[in-house]
């Protein structure tokens, strides 16, 4: 894969300066272009499916995300085309720290789920006091402690009480 | 008169300073913090603003973004690390300042061509805003329909270095804009059911998500040693009589600079720094200590970054069209407001209007008096733990996504753009078009049925109609510049390339 790299003489793209961070963002980007290409085709399967305009030039419901869907196809198709020549398109050369990025969405997810039951003032406090968990740094107890306190005040005092959103 | 006289009110009024502090020291603090900028900052507090009214509202969001771009110029010379794109000129002879023991003096012109090119933006949003929209009130659906393409073609411009992706993300846009219920006929598309989509996509949870989220998720990621922070206190921010004799050519330069490029639609103060700095240069007759610590090396990018929004605001008032992220966010506000930006908005809402006009020249003086009274406060919180940035970030994305609708279906929503925005930070997938495609789905779609229904289905009205016909032209030269930009370079490095190898022949 690795001489496929910026083999169109004069791409506006820089050539990746390791084989293995290449061959990555091959991946990623044929893995984008093929998501995008299946977005836009089943986009535009469900526009087909809208009825006709009903007013005289009316072009009805369907007409706009049709055209844009056919576009979105084009543009997708010129993206896997530039992919499989092998234009550098650019992409993360590190892997994603999954159980950092996935332990904070998680969290949150949970603070909303937790939310209708302990109310999203509490939750948000204790979500977020354990999120700092997954940082680095010093006296993490401490901290964690500190910002779930100030965020269940904040949500709870601010939010709840000043601005009178109605939270759950 | 009325108009001017109930939005002076409203300014001076206690809330209305009040909102201007306020959103003068937030936007400070987020243009400081390295990674976020006016546009996380605004979509975090759109939903709070709701209760506020549209004039307060908008007041406080353009005193944010006005002092969110100041902001960013604290980190670039404290931290090297501009906090924001547009402070990316700063850093190097800001940095190097502060390095030579001059962090206050750096500041201090800093803080001071901001404000200069604020108010220079300011006043020029004022002159050109209002002729431009009278003109813009004689244009039909045909007319719109095609500022609104305009306004899309900005894309080529935020697409960062791919443009076939910003191509791809404004597609992924455009169809996000034609969920919920269809603009004429009132059929509801792809909403499966769910009663939360009839209006369509929550354009704020969308916003919170791709810009807040994803970069919660990012900063959650390792961090890159930078470089040395400098210690030295910071106190005053008051410049000398021999600096401004020293800056002021540089300050008017840049403010126009950044007046001109925030007029067109995807240029923003990311492009103008760069430019006012090599303008400033250029004329300078010691462009050697560029560089170096230079005073002029800070004051011409600084007074452009500022002075882009006002221009940025120009095409969003005069023609309903946002040239920038930013402004398609306050798009996202005058919505939640029940208004909608463009020429109509002068005889709908006049007071807002007005309080848009005289607030962003007000909000750049309330940025320099905040800036010179916090600033110490404000280098303090640039030292906040990462774990705690990112952590509010996301907690806040949750109370503003709630608070849109009071519907928690928003905060699910809000989390699953925010995936999407990280996966796309990851590929190199630029964000503003999904954001800019989703504000003017709307306008296009409208329009673009309306003009067909009023010729009766006679595609040629968009040709016919000398409005509609001057902006298509203008987008396509807006989208085929950078094209013709690339073939260029092509031809240039081909040319190189026999060059080399014909010499390595001989």
């Amino acid at each position: 894969m690795t001489n496929q790299v910026s083999v169109v003489p004069g791409s506006n793209l820089s050539p990746a300066p390791r084989g293995e961070a290449t061959r990555k963002h091959f991946w990623q980007n044929l893995f984008a272009a093929c998501i995008s290409i299946a977005w836009n085709a089943s986009f535009l399967v469900m526009s087909l499916a809208l009825p006709v305009g009903h007013s005289r030039g009316d072009v009805g419901p369907g007409a706009l995300p049709m055209q844009v869907s056919v576009f979105g196809l084009i543009v997708s198709a010129v993206y896997l085309v530039q992919v499989l020549r092998g234009l550098d398109l650019g992409g993360s050369s590190d892997s994603v720290d999954v159980p950092r990025v996935v332990g904070l969405l998680g969290l949150f997810v949970a603070v909303a789920l937790s939310a209708n039951w302990i109310g999203l003032a509490l939750s948000l406090g204790i979500g977020t006091g354990v999120a700092t968990l997954l940082f680095p740094g010093e006296k993490p107890f401490i901290r964690a402690i500190a910002t779930g306190v100030g965020f269940w005040a904040i949500a709870y005092g601010l939010f709840g009480k000043l601005l009178e959103l109605p939270l759950p | 008169m009325d108009g001017i006289l109930q939005s002076l009110g409203v300014i001076f009024s206690f809330s209305g300073l009040a909102v201007l502090i306020i959103g003068a020291l937030l936007g400070i603090v987020i243009g400081a913090l390295p990674g976020l900028g006016p546009s996380i900052g605004l979509s975090l507090l759109i939903p709070f603003t709701y209760n506020l009214g549209p004039e307060l509202s908008m007041l406080m969001m353009i005193s944010l973004y006005t002092s969110a771009e100041y902001g960013g110029s604290i980190s670039a010379i404290l931290l090297s690390t501009p906090g924001t794109a547009a402070a990316a000129a700063t850093a190097i002879d800001g940095y190097a300042m502060a390095r030579k023991g001059k962090a206050n003096e750096a500041i201090s012109i800093s803080l001071t061509a901001s404000t200069v090119g604020g108010v220079f933006g300011g006043l020029a949003l004022l002159l050109l805003a209002m002729p431009l929209a009278s003109l813009a009130l004689a244009f039909g659906p045909a007319g719109y329909f095609a500022v609104g393409v305009f306004g899309l073609t900005s894309v080529a411009a935020l697409s960062g270095g791919s443009l076939v992706k910003g191509l791809v993300c404004a597609a992924f846009g455009l169809a996000l804009a034609t969920i919920g219920i269809d603009p004429i006929a009132g059929t509801p598309r792809f909403t499966f059911g769910l009663f939360e989509l009839y209006e369509g996509v929550p354009f704020l949870a969308a916003l919170i998500g791709l810009f807040a989220v994803s970069e919660a998720l990012v900063m959650i990621e390792n961090r890159v040693a930078a470089a040395p922070v400098i210690k030295d206190k910071v106190g005053h921010v008051f410049m000398s009589g021999a600096l401004w004799k020293e800056t002021w050519r540089s300050m008017l330069s840049g403010s126009v600079i950044g007046t001109l490029l925030g007029i067109l639609p995807g240029v923003g103060g990311n492009i103008a720094c760069w430019v006012a700095r090599d303008y400033a240069r250029a004329r300078d007759p010691h462009p050697e200590e560029y560089g170096h610590g230079s005073a002029n090396g800070i004051a011409a990018p600084e007074a452009s970054n500022n002075a882009t929004v006002g221009g940025a605001l120009v095409p969003l008032l005069a023609l309903g069209v946002p040239g920038s992220p930013t402004t398609a966010i306050m798009v996202g506000a005058l919505i939640m407001h029940g208004l909608h930006p463009g020429p109509q908005l002068f005889t709908e809402a006049p007071s807002l209007v007005y309080a848009i006009l005289f607030g962003t020249i007000i909000a750049s003086l309330v940025q320099y008096a905040a800036g010179s009274l916090f600033l110490p406060l404000m280098a303090r919180v640039m030292r906040l733990p990462d774990a705690v940035i990112a952590v509010g970030i996301m907690a806040f994305a949750v109370l503003g996504a709630f608070a849109i609708r009071n519907l928690m279906f928003d905060v699910y929503l809000m989390l699953g753009f925010g995936v999407v925005g990280y996966l796309m930070k990851k590929l190199r997938f630029p964000v503003a078009p999904i954001v800019l495609a989703m504000v003017l789905g709307y306008l296009v779609e409208s329009n673009y049925r309306t003009a067909l229904v009023s010729s009766q289905g006679d595609y040629m009205i968009f040709i016919t109609d000398p409005v509609s016909l001057l902006f298509l032209v203008f987008s396509l030269v807006s989208l085929m510049t950078p094209l013709w930009r690339l073939l260029q370079k092509r031809r240039v490095r081909q040319v190189d390339a026999d060059d080399t190898a014909n010499g390595t022949a001989r």
